[in-house]
């Protein structure tokens, strides 16, 4: 605050009739809401990390400061050169809307300061596209994408590589190669910010869902898979992918799609929504770059 | 006339067996008629409260799909599922039960199986979930006879 600033709200005091010796004004540093706390070391998905990094926990909260529920980052991405990361939909105060952009749902890792950035794309479903059939109206991906806060350090390409079975993290990371599709057999991987790695097999693909009425009446979402892995309350918004076709490579993976349901919870039947369907310009997020940059990315 | 005598059971098994599970902290508590007939409309209620003497506090699914019903023959073979095939979000949720609050949670069966037939007239059993990170907090049973329609 400078010197004029302080005149400013003295002469407004004046104006309203409040003392100016009842007020005390205090110079302090302004809170920095980019980062974790410092000498925060997480050991869990759930802990607070920079840079923002993919299977890592993520809360959402209404512009008017309501808690959301928790979820997990997806991967981060450029969109038409901005930084951002992806997640469910559902974890956004309004399904398939874009909450009143630019005071749209915010999030945050950990504790509340820690704020991340704003939902900036989440398209309406639309009639007619793809096989939607006329009294519904469809999306292709139960995904929103997050503008991330200037400042905000984003790990792109880079997704958290838990144990199995649990959220401990130990620093240890999956490095992006590409995007690719599901197949019938086709094995697949999930992180969740509650279970950590999880595994199964593609039992169905380009299933059409009617999604709960409660949340979007008459929706239907378009073409997802349903895979064998294990999910649970708080996986919503995690990255379902696969390894190369290399057996001996643990490093690097293929992004495949955005875990988001199952037909209970918690269960060892999960569907996800498919990463590249997540892209179709005008009806879902648009094109992503989901790589790394050339510089490599992927440290603390 | 069909007594409208309702069968009361209490209780909550832990599918979670962590030793801090949430299960552990509540009570749930599902009503249901005695007997009903084929067509009725059956009204299920499930209740939960605290059974710490504090507040209770729950991670899980978020208020539209917090609870469950599902109603199983004899055979232990489950016919119904409230949300059978709906598909449950993965969000979760954090939410509390007061010390001395009940939060009752209410749906009607409507006598017909998950494939939208009439179930067989006989003897079933219902039970209450709610959906917690984890696994589900479950009720005990309560029996509910099923007649022929008149």
């Amino acid at each position: 605050m400078d010197d004029g600033t302080q005149e400013q709200i003295e002469r407004r005091l004046t104006q309203v009739g409040i003392p100016l010796d009842a007020v005390e004004f205090r110079l302090e540093p302004k809170p920095d809401l980019r980062s974790c706390p410092p000498n925060q070391d997480p050991d869990e998905l759930t802990d607070c990390y920079r840079p923002v990094t993919g299977g890592f926990e993520i809360q959402g909260e209404t512009a008017y400061g309501a808690p959301l529920g928790r979820c997990t980052v997806g991967f981060l991405a450029k969109r038409n050169g901005i930084q951002g990361m992806v997640t469910a939909s559902h974890c956004t105060e309004h399904i398939f809307n874009l909450d009143n952009w630019p005071t749209s749902s915010e999030f945050h890792q950990d504790e509340i300061e820690n704020r991340v950035g704003v939902e900036a794309v989440d398209p309406p479903p639309q009639p007619y596209i793809g096989n939607c059939p006329g009294s519904y109206v469809c999306r292709f991906a139960d995904a929103a994408w997050i503008q991330l806060d200037s400042g905000v350090a984003a790990n792109q390409g880079w997704i958290a590589r838990p144990e199995y079975g649990s959220p401990e993290w130990n620093y240890n990371l999956f490095r992006v190669s590409g995007v690719i599709g599901s197949y019938v057999g086709k094995e697949v991987f999930m992180v969740g910010k509650k279970t950590g790695l999880s595994q199964g097999f593609v039992d169905q693909t380009n299933v059409d869902m009617p999604y709960p009425t409660q949340y979007y009446p008459n929706a239907l979402l378009l073409d997802q898979h349903i895979a064998g892995f294990y999910g649970d309350y708080g996986d919503s918004g995690g990255p379902v992918f696969s390894f190369t076709e290399n057996p001996t490579d643990l490093l690097n993976i293929y992004l495949v799609g955005i875990h988001w349901g199952g037909p209970v919870t918690p269960g060892s039947v999960s569907y996800y929504s498919d990463v590249q369907y997540a892209q179709f310009q005008n009806w879902d997020l648009g094109p992503l770059d989901v790589l790394p940059p050339p510089s490599g990315g992927g440290g603390r | 006339m069909l007594a409208l005598v309702w069968l009361v059971s209490c209780g909550t098994s832990a599918e979670d067996t962590s030793p801090t599970s949430m299960t552990d902290a509540i009570d749930l508590l599902v009503e249901a008629p005695q007997q009903a007939r084929i067509g009725d409309p059956v009204i299920l209620r499930l209740t939960v409260e605290s059974k710490l003497g504090t507040t209770a506090e729950l991670r899980g699914a978020n208020p539209a799909q917090r609870y469950f019903f599902t109603i199983v023959d004899s055979g232990e073979q489950e016919v119904w599922r409230s949300r059978f095939g709906e598909p449950i979000l993965r969000i979760e949720d954090m939410w509390t039960v007061a010390p001395a609050q009940k939060v009752v949670y209410e749906e009607t069966w409507n006598t017909k199986g998950n494939d939208g037939r009439p179930v067989p007239p006989g003897v079933y059993s219902v039970r209450g979930f709610v959906g917690l990170t984890g696994g589900p907090a479950t009720s005990d049973p309560v029996e509910i006879t099923i007649r022929p329609s008149q």
